[in-house]
């Protein structure tokens, strides 16, 4: 009550100022008045009695100061008026508040920016309920993944977690004809929202009763972003049938917008019941049409994901112990020997999955460094413009002082202004984020995998800018103004240019902040300088084949049932159809499409060097490294080498009789050669399933190609024949005499003819393939090159803020050398020579901190070492050419003082 | 001036104290406690009118402007309710300090 009575009246004071201030003007002249009259009583004269009812009030104005300063207004009113003076300042000084107020949007922006992509890649908390309680469960497998028997034994059998989920990533083609679209969803167990805490917001979600019968529960979630692609949001879209791979699915429930699944980056469209497997998520790889599409009881076949909430008060660690002990005690039965070395490990939710992360934490870690110095730099800038203009200010000040202002006075207003200006610079600065934001989120990363990164700023990301910019200002204010308000007021007052300051103190702060100017900058630009010739090493790589004029197009029979026989034909039919096009040289097919980060590794059997040896088989979308006992399996159709322009260097290519009739044939790489064979290769067997065999012999061998990434070192790859190693995800590689990509829209109608139900899947280029291999590396080289830009850009400003600040000081004692007779070309000497000392010291030091900082980034060069020489020549050179310009123009200003006006100054 | 000055912290009390019969306006408030007290305490008009604004921000007096006989306006203000029992507290509470302290004094 008493403070709403001081709050309203405080306004009132700060609003109606003209009528509390009447109020206060009629209560002292009455006041007066009626002293006034007293006296007269008294017997003075009118005159006289006005003087000393005056004087006995003691001051009209001290009195109506008093009361005015009463109040909690007073210092809103102080600061506003703080506040006014402080924007007068800065608009008198157009110059000095855009680079101060640019350089702390530059610095903030690129902040917030990355910030809010850390946040977004690494920081942000999945959408779920009590989320420290959820953990990863990992096998110990190198796709670390489970089977589904061995999750269902986990979920049977833990006494660790108060539930336990499981989820497999599955591509479908959604809708029939025209309408039709590949999309990627999760299939589910029942109690997968359950578990995570996830509420609909519309129909249902599915429940453990929609996961009881193999086959008997075709209903279907919706993620936010496919029910508005599907059924723009139509709240109707529930009870809707959809068809999954030409079957009929109910729609039961939409997704909250905010929730993509339970892993972090990766986004799913859509979830059906673990228990519709067989129909969504047939087995992948060499499955066909006779096999068994049921994968809930093939131990085999791991392709689960499983996530545990562990029961409250379990720790990690104990949760691991108790798992192993169980696995060892549970699975001794009926479980393939594998199987029961299965060691599991545990990882936090938050942690995301470490394939994903790890890339990424080392990237963000990277920019983080790096965006920090950009900032050191821009506060630098910041503070050097801050301390010039202090101590530009200094008679000002003094003056002030003089006049009886308070110390704290006078600081408080000075950090007002720069705290003004740090506010300023953190708007501009956010305003600068969301843009970058915009357009980072515009160029998505062209992956093939389901992932979205959704950029968007926040409030902590508000928080985060606004604190930096508060920070900077206060600190970078607050020690000139500091210094700024203790000057020694008589020389200051005199107008004296302090020439020990300029001049003879060697060593003072702004000099120093332009060396480290210098010296961040530097490692900045070296950073870019390796990048950029690690991404120019990359484009030169030759990889081995011919990637001009050829077309890349899918042909995904995995989901059309195909028998192994209908699938060949299929194949045959297709290459014969694509060839008779006109402008299409040849036609063949591949497993894996070269550069798009694929592989499949399986283990390797030589004949004559191994005994017996287990068979392991694991494929795609992760990294595997083969070493000795295994080698990387290329599965191709007839005529690849040719298509694919990769030479042959002996033997012969697979042809049309190398087919199941015939005795199982292979083509090996160079490096295949060398690394696993002894001697001639043509003509020797290897197996890479088991010691039964089938023994394949090798036929040819072919020059070395880049298959994952352009970066690798040659790789030992066996290709084996589509014709007699059937595969059912393979793709049409097309080379052709004209544009390939003009073919793209003919091929697709020539596959579609023959199979309409095939999934549709974009045709891309291989140069295109090729391009996009490098987007990780070209998006880190323009990433460093801008913000190695911004920071040259901030240091040049900088040193010359510097320079101009130290001619304006040392013109009286340049006027004086000039009019003793120096010429002007003794004056710009000695101006640049003061200016590239300061670049000079700030290279050494820069070329000594990058020695050092450069080496952690060798994991991400390729190609060039972490101290290439021409880097490390050629930036520095960049920098004391642009340090040189730089002083220039503040050198020739000094050129230009007239000694005569600067003499009559004196 | 000086030790004619109200005791610091009394002011509050003597203004409540002098509003308890009638609404004043300062003026008049100044004079009331300089002749009670027998000019012992002289009244500044700078912190009088401080005071005031204190009082009434704080609830314990409220303020109404009236004409004056030559055709000005004239601050009156007159005790709250609160202000009363504020009064009260604070003069109970003196009372008891003056005694301790004039215990304290006679005390041999």
């Amino acid at each position: 009550m008493q403070f709403l009575r001081a709050l309203v009246a405080g306004v009132r004071g700060l609003f109606s100022k003209d009528s509390v201030e009447h109020d206060l003007h009629d209560e002292v002249e009455h006041y007066l008045e009626l002293a006034t009259r007293e006296h007269l009583r008294r017997g003075l004269s009118p005159d006289d009695a006005r003087r000393a009812a005056k004087l006995e009030i003691g001051g009209v104005d001290t009195v109506k100061e008093n009361v005015r300063d009463y109040g909690w207004e007073v210092g809103v009113e102080t600061f506003w008026m703080d506040v006014r003076y402080a924007v007068r300042r800065l608009r008198q000084n157009p110059g000095f508040t855009f680079v101060a107020v640019a350089s702390l949007a530059l610095g903030i922006g690129a902040n917030s920016a990355i910030f809010s992509m850390v946040d977004a890649t690494l920081l942000r908390q999945l959408p779920v309920r009590e989320p420290d309680q959820l953990v990863y469960v990992r096998s110990g497998s190198s796709s670390r993944v489970f089977s589904y028997p061995d999750f269902d034994e986990i979920r049977r059998y833990n006494t660790v977690f108060s539930g336990v989920t499981a989820w497999g990533g599955i591509t479908v083609s959604m809708g029939t004809d025209a309408d039709a679209s590949l999309e990627g969803g999760a299939i589910v167990t029942g109690n997968y929202f359950d578990l995570l805490g996830v509420r609909p917001v519309l129909g249902r979600l599915i429940g453990p009763s929609d996961d009881q019968t193999p086959g008997a529960h075709p209903v279907i979630v919706l993620s936010d972003a496919l029910w508005l692609k599907r059924f723009n949001r139509d709240r109707n879209a529930i009870g809707k049938q959809l068809q999954l791979d030409g079957h009929t699915f109910t729609v039961i429930g939409v997704l909250p917008p905010d929730f993509g699944g339970a892993e972090p980056v990766v986004t799913r469209g859509f979830y059906v019941p673990m228990m519709m497997q067989a129909v969504v998520r047939p087995p992948r790889g060499g499955y066909s049409g006779e096999m068994s599409p049921d994968l809930l009881h093939v131990r085999g076949n791991r392709w689960l994901y499983v996530l545990g909430r562990l029961k409250s008060g379990v720790t990690i660690p104990q949760a691991r112990a108790s798992l192993l002990a169980m696995i060892k005690d549970q699975l001794q039965v009926g479980a393939p020997q594998e199987d029961r070395n299965t060691v599991v490990t545990l990882e936090p939710l938050s942690g995301g999955d470490p394939r994903v992360r790890k890339p990424l934490v080392a990237a963000a870690t990277l920019l983080i460094a790096v965006v920090g110095m950009v900032l050191l730099i821009a506060c630098a800038n910041v503070a050097n413009l801050l301390l010039a203009r202090a101590s530009s200010r200094a008679r000002e000040i003094a003056v002030r002082l003089s006049l009886g202002a308070t110390r704290a006075r006078l600081v408080r207003q000075l950090l007002t202004e720069s705290v003004l200006l740090a506010t300023l610079g953190a708007l501009a600065g956010l305003a600068l984020a969301s843009a970058t934001l915009r357009a980072l989120n515009a160029v998505a990363p062209p992956a093939e995998m389901p992932i979205t990164f959704d950029f968007h700023m926040d409030w902590r990301v508000l928080g985060f800018t606004l604190a930096l910019g508060l920070f900077t200002g206060v600190i970078f204010g607050l020690a000139p103004a500091l210094r700024a308000s203790r000057p020694h007021l008589a020389p200051a007052l005199k107008d004296e240019a302090y020439l020990l300051d300029a001049r003879f103190r060697r060593v003072n702060l702004r000099q120093i902040l332009v060396v480290a100017q210098v010296a961040v900058t530097l490692v900045l630009l070296l950073s870019a300088g390796l990048f950029l010739r690690s991404l120019r090493q990359s484009q030169l790589v030759n990889p081995g084949f011919d990637a001009e004029r050829v077309l890349t197009v899918p042909l995904d029979i995995n989901l059309l049932r195909y028998t192994t026989e209908q699938g060949r034909r299929f194949y045959r039919d297709a290459i014969e159809r694509v060839e008779a096009l006109p402008g299409v040289e040849s036609a063949s097919l591949t497993r894996w499409v070269p550069l798009t980060g694929n592989n499949s590794v399986r283990g390797l059997l030589v004949q004559g060097r191994d005994g017996a040896a287990s068979e392991s088989r694991s494929e795609g979308g992760s990294i595997q490294v083969a070493d000795e006992n295994s080698t990387v399996v290329q599965v191709v159709g007839t005529g690849y080498f040719e298509t694919m322009g990769i030479r042959l260097l002996r033997g012969r290519d697979f042809s049309a009789n190398d087919d199941a009739s015939h005795p199982v044939v292979a083509v090996v790489n160079q490096a295949f050669a060398a690394r696993h064979l002894v001697g001639d290769p043509i003509g020797q067997r290897v197996s890479t399933s088991g010691p039964t065999g089938p023994w394949v012999q090798i036929v040819g061998v072919a020059a070395d190609s880049k298959l994952m990434s352009v970066n690798e070192a040659p790789a030992g790859d066996l290709y084996l024949p589509v014709s007699q190693s059937h595969e059912t995800g393979m793709t049409l590689l097309i080379r052709t005499t004209r544009d390939p990509a003009s073919l793209a829209a003919v091929v697709t109608r020539e596959v579609h003819a023959l199979e309409k139900n095939l999934p549709t899947a974009s045709a891309r280029t291989l140069s295109e393939w090729m391009r996009r291999s490098l987007y990780g590396s070209r998006a880190g080289t323009v990433a460093l090159l801008i913000l190695g830009g911004l920071a040259l850009l901030l240091a040049t400003v900088g040193l010359y803020g510097v320079m101009s600040y130290a001619v304006s000081r040392r013109s009286k004692e340049l006027g004086l050398r000039m009019a003793l007779g120096a010429r002007s070309a003794d004056v710009l000497r000695s101006v640049l020579r003061d200016g590239m000392r300061l670049v000079g010291i700030g290279l050494v030091f820069g070329v000594a901190l990058a020695a050092v900082a450069t080496r952690l980034l060798q994991s991400f060069l390729f190609g060039v070492s972490a101290h290439d020489p021409l880097t490390f020549v050629a930036v520095p050179c960049v920098l004391a050419a642009v340090g040189l310009a730089a002083s220039y123009v503040p050198a020739r200003r000094a050129t230009r003082v007239d000694p005569m006006t600067v003499l009559r100054q004196q | 001036m000086g030790d004619q000055d109200v005791m610091k912290g009394t002011l509050d009390m003597l203004i409540l104290k002098s509003l308890t019969l009638a609404p004043m306006h300062g003026f008049g408030i100044a004079r009331r406690i300089e002749q009670i007290s027998r000019d012992v305490f002289k009244v500044n008009p700078g912190s009088l009118l401080v005071a005031f604004k204190r009082l009434e921000r704080g609830g314990l007096i409220t303020a109404q402007w009236q004409p004056t006989e030559n055709n000005r306006r004239a601050k009156y203000y007159s005790i709250t309710p609160r202000g009363r029992r504020q009064l009260e507290t604070e003069t109970a509470d003196w009372q008891r300090r003056t005694a301790a302290i004039a215990r304290l004094l006679e005390s041999n």
